[in-house]
């Protein structure tokens, strides 16, 4: 029963779902980059000598607290986070064998660089993934709060459409 | 009513509100997007530059107060001149740090005396110069000459000197051949940097950055 009622495909889940690929997008953006910056500062932009991981844990922090205030509950963030540092990973390595896209560039591929990628970036992503977290759980409490305050209200749909009346 | 109001502001304040964090959610990932492109973009240059860079040298070698019949005696000087053509097709500046030359000869005495061909025959270092340009710059997308000289002479590098000028007179009196004629060995390290990209790392963990900027090219010649 309750897997025919996820399985059902109505304007609302599509919505739902599109909601999340996007909060789980926003995240893996920001990770997959930390992971880079953190790992390779010097050719990263902006080029620093020494990353700044407070400054990197303030921001996904910050975007965890948004994106946990425009989630449905904590299982959701839960997933998004999930999905993002997934997605992040993925940024990641990409951005890490960049230079083997170059048509002028011929390397090959190199195994190693799985290992290197992920032993770097490893830390950053379980790091990352808790301030996600523990910024998202304030957020989705955030936002929880004001939904119910938007709930109590009789013009609640005027608050989108406000225009209407 | 007024109470009517407050919620029905709340309401609306609430809806303002998840707009705002959708459009600060979305500059911020386009943001980082735009970072990441430009990050990848970097990295590539970099990849580019340690890759494409290749510095050549033409090395020519010239002598000075030979003897009367050609041998090399403690006057005689060797000068040494090397050209060093760098061509950078990459998109990112670099920097000629230092050229480092070893000369080696074969050792055809040693030969000689043991009847067998010496392992270690070019094992010996006839000169060994270090040498850093002043302006070392060499721009994206260009060709930068460098010119190099030094000598070889007694005075300047006495062990390598006498070793050279052994071999070179036994194989003109026993095997009939002018030092222009010697099999020598001549092999060259340039070691390049790429601008903008730090590589004053310290830790357990930073050699890969250290390294990453450093571009490190050989050249080995063999005359005749």
């Amino acid at each position: 029963m309750a897997v025919g009622v996820a399985l059902k495909f109505t304007r609302e889940n599509a919505i739902k779902i599109l909601k999340v690929i996007a909060l789980s997008a926003a995240i893996g953006v920001a990770v997959g980059y930390f992971s880079f910056y953190v790992t390779m500062p010097s050719v990263s932009v902006p080029t620093t000598k020494n990353p700044s991981l407070l400054l990197a844990g303030a921001i996904l922090l910050l975007l965890g607290l948004i994106v946990g205030a425009l989630s449905d509950s904590l299982e959701t963030l839960a997933v998004e986070i999930l999905l993002g540092i997934v997605v992040g990973a993925l940024l990641g390595f990409i951005l890490f064998i960049s230079p083997t896209f170059s048509p002028e560039i011929d390397i090959p591929f190199a195994e190693e660089y799985i290992f290197f990628t992920l032993r770097s970036a490893l830390p950053l992503l379980i790091l990352g993934g808790a301030t996600l977290f523990v910024g998202g759980f304030f957020g989705t409490y955030a936002g929880e709060h004001m939904a119910v305050r938007s709930a109590k209200s009789p013009f609640a749909d005027d608050a989108v459409r406000p225009s209407k009346r | 009513m007024e109470g009517v109001n407050r919620v029905r502001l709340d309401a609306r304040r609430v809806a303002r509100i998840r707009i705002a964090l959708w459009v600060t959610l979305t500059s911020v990932s386009l943001v980082f997007v735009a970072a990441s492109t430009m990050s990848a973009i970097n990295y590539t240059d970099v990849a580019m530059a340690k890759l494409a860079v290749s510095p050549v040298a033409d090395l020519n070698i010239t002598t000075s107060n030979l003897g009367p019949s050609g041998e090399v005696t403690d006057d005689t000087v060797f000068h040494y001149v090397a050209y060093v053509n760098v061509t950078n097709p990459s998109r990112k500046d670099v920097v000629l740090q230092f050229m480092k030359y070893q000369g080696w000869i074969r050792d055809y005495y040693m030969e000689n005396l043991t009847h067998s061909h010496v392992p270690l025959a070019f094992s010996m270092i006839v000169a060994d110069p270090s040498f850093r340009p002043t302006d070392g710059l060499i721009a994206a997308n260009s060709v930068k000459d460098f010119y190099c000289a030094w000598n070889l002479s007694r005075a300047d590098n006495s062990g390598g000197f006498e070793y050279a000028r052994d071999i070179m007179n036994f194989a003109r009196t026993s095997l009939g051949m002018g030092w222009r004629h010697l099999e020598m060995t001549h092999y060259f390290v340039f070691m390049l940097k790429v601008t903008g990209v730090p590589s004053d790392y310290t830790g357990p963990n930073s050699s890969y950055l250290i390294e990453l900027p450093v571009i490190r090219k050989e050249q080995v010649t063999t005359w005749p």
